[in-house]
Formats: C-alpha cells, sequence, structure tokens
C-alpha cells in the first residue's frame, strides 16, 4: 500500500510540472537545491507536565497552541528531520501506524516554501485522514492535531504534528 | 322637536343665505315650531341691520381726500435701515420667497462637497492588521480536505496555521 502511495505521490509530482509553469514562482537556485523539513510528533494532554525541554525549538508556537487550547503538557513522541530535494516526498511513520508524508513542491517568488501533506490512518486501510497544500515561510511551522495519540485510547493524548521547514543554502 | 342649541349656530348663516339646502330647510323647519328661535333670529337679523347703519355712516364720514398722499408722507417719515438690517430683511424676504429652491442648492452645494473631498484626499495609511494581512510572511493553506474527518483550520496569535481534525465520523 505504501509503495502505491509513493508512486502517487509521484504521479503527483509529475503532474505539478505540467502546472507549475504557470504560476507566479521562481525555479530554486543553485545554493537552494534542498528544503529540511522537521517533523515533531507531540502528545498534548491535560495532565500535568509542562513542556518536554526537546521541544524547545518549537517551544513559542506552542505556548501560542496552548492559548487556544490550553493542553497542560507537550511531550514528544517522535522527531525526524529531513533534507529533501524539491519535489522529493518524506515520509514518518506516527503513533498509532498513521504516516505522515510530505512533499516540496517549489519555492514561490515571494519567498515562500510550498509543500504538499498528507495525513494516513491506521494499517490495513491507511485511508486518506488529510491532504492539503500550503504556503509557508522559512522556519514556519504548520500544526496538524485533533487525533488522538492512540486510536483505541481516549486517555492517551490528542496528537499535535509540528511540520516546520527551512531552505538550505 | 328639534334641539335649539343645534338650531343657534344656524342662525346667523340662515340670514346670510350661507346654508346648504339641507341645513337651510333643517333650520327654517326648527323656526316654524320654535318661537324662541324666531325671537334669536330676528335679535340677530336686528343687529346685523344695525352693524351694517353704522358701517356705512362711517364710512359716508370718512375723508379719503389726498389719502395717497398721506400714505407716502408717513413712509418718507420712516427711519432708514441701519447697518446689516437691510440684509437681514432681504434674507428674511429671499427665504420667504424661494425656500425651496434655496434648500436645493444647498443640499447640492453639501453633495458636491463630500464628494470633492473624497476625490481630493489622499487614502488612509494602512493600520498595523492591514499591513499584517498583506504581510507575504503570512503562512496560507491553499487546499485542504478533510477525508473522513471534520477539521478546520485556523491561525494562531503569531499566525502559524493550525490543522484541526476530529476523531472519525461514525
Amino acid at each position: 500500500m505504501r509503495v502505491a502511495f509513493v508512486a502517487l505521490l509521484l504521479l503527483a509530482q509529475a503532474d505539478a510540472g505540467w502546472v507549475e509553469p504557470l504560476q507566479t514562482s521562481r525555479a530554486p537556485g543553485p545554493n537552494e537545491q534542498r528544503v529540511r523539513i522537521t517533523i515533531r510528533a507531540i502528545a498534548a494532554s491535560n495532565e500535568p507536565g509542562g513542556f518536554d525541554q526537546k521541544l524547545a525549538p518549537i517551544e513559542q508556537h506552542l505556548r501560542n497552541f496552548g492559548e487556544q487550547f490550553r493542553y497542560q503538557s507537550y511531550k514528544l513522541l517522535e522527531e525526524k528531520t529531513f533534507d529533501l530535494d524539491w519535489k522529493s516526498p518524506a515520509e514518518i511513520e506516527l503513533p498509532g501506524s498513521r504516516n505522515l508524508q510530505v512533499l516540496p513542491r517549489q519555492l514561490a517568488a515571494d519567498g515562500k516554501i510550498r509543500v504538499h501533506l498528507e495525513l494516513l490512518g491506521e494499517h490495513p486501510a491507511h485511508s486518506r485522514k488529510l491532504h492539503t497544500d500550503y504556503s509557508i515561510q522559512r522556519g514556519g511551522t504548520l500544526l496538524v492535531g485533533g487525533l488522538r495519540v492512540d486510536p483505541k485510547d481516549e486517555r492517551s493524548g490528542t496528537l499535535l504534528i509540528a511540520v516546520t521547514q527551512a531552505v538550505e543554502k | 322637536m328639534k334641539r335649539c342649541p343645534d338650531a343657534v349656530p344656524l342662525l346667523g348663516p340662515l340670514l346670510d343665505g350661507a346654508l346648504p339646502p339641507d341645513d337651510s330647510e333643517w333650520a327654517l323647519e326648527h323656526l316654524r315650531e320654535c318661537a324662541g328661535c324666531r325671537e334669536r333670529q330676528a335679535l340677530i337679523a336686528a343687529q346685523g341691520a344695525a352693524l351694517r347703519e353704522k358701517m356705512l355712516a362711517r364710512g359716508a364720514a370718512a375723508d379719503f381726500g389726498g389719502f395717497a398722499d398721506r400714505v407716502l408722507l408717513r413712509a418718507g417719515k420712516e427711519e432708514k435701515l441701519r447697518g446689516l438690517e437691510h440684509l437681514r430683511v432681504y434674507g428674511s424676504e429671499m427665504w420667504g420667497a424661494h425656500k425651496r429652491a434655496l434648500l436645493a442648492a444647498g443640499g447640492l452645494a453639501a453633495a458636491a462637497c463630500l464628494g470633492l473631498a473624497v476625490f481630493f484626499l489622499p487614502p488612509r495609511a494602512a493600520g498595523p492588521e492591514e499591513l499584517l494581512y498583506a504581510d507575504a510572511s503570512i503562512p496560507q493553506i491553499e487546499e485542504v480536505e478533510f477525508g473522513s474527518h471534520d477539521g478546520a483550520v485556523l491561525h494562531l496569535r503569531d499566525q502559524t496555521p493550525v490543522i484541526w481534525l476530529s476523531e472519525d465520523r461514525q
């Protein structure tokens, strides 16, 4: 199934090649060949515990998040950093046998990074739970949350995924 | 018997021939039956005759010789308007004579002034919030599909985008 999805991503990548010349974007320069994407899977819960020290790079984002969502603690479950070529997909396994896949599409004319993101559900169906295209500035973070850390355990906390991207010079 | 209080106000106009036919007929019928009202009508008629006679006598005694000269002499003795008083009189007369036209002209002038102000005033500088929305650094969710979930997209205070999913619809 995963192989099929990667094939789909490659197909989407090829499709994007038809569309991109029409859009206001510029091709990555010779010194901007790779995108660094860091994906963090976080368990947010109402149990006391505060911030996991490993979440320091995105602590400010989580504090702003906490202003609206009122979670008491944030614990890092998984972290992975990818140095990707443009239009090269990356994948990370999340708790509950779910997958997150990201594909940096292009560097837009305004300096933003355009990213395609897909969240797939548990084995064996791997149903698509979310897919999105977004543009974000270098160093920006996208948060995806709301699912349970353990789909079968209501008390396992809420899964929060932080996707931070930067362009390597 | 018709009521006297209703008939008395009609007695004078009846004498003047100023009543409509129905009222006149009604009043005459009442007078035929009511001696009191006949006396009242006679009194009214006598008073009218006496007044007419008096007025005619006064008119006959009045001297209108040189009337126009006396009016002009009196007008010449009136004090001239001082200062801006003549403007007040002029304005009052003009306002009375052309009130509608002046109001319409005033409204058109006010609308024209407003239009000129809108046209010539420089555009207002964008406030901080507007600048924020125009900031290219704000992330944008260009497309999102939630599959079998309900979901929402929101932005935190620092413009960090958050995609929030609910658990599966059952």
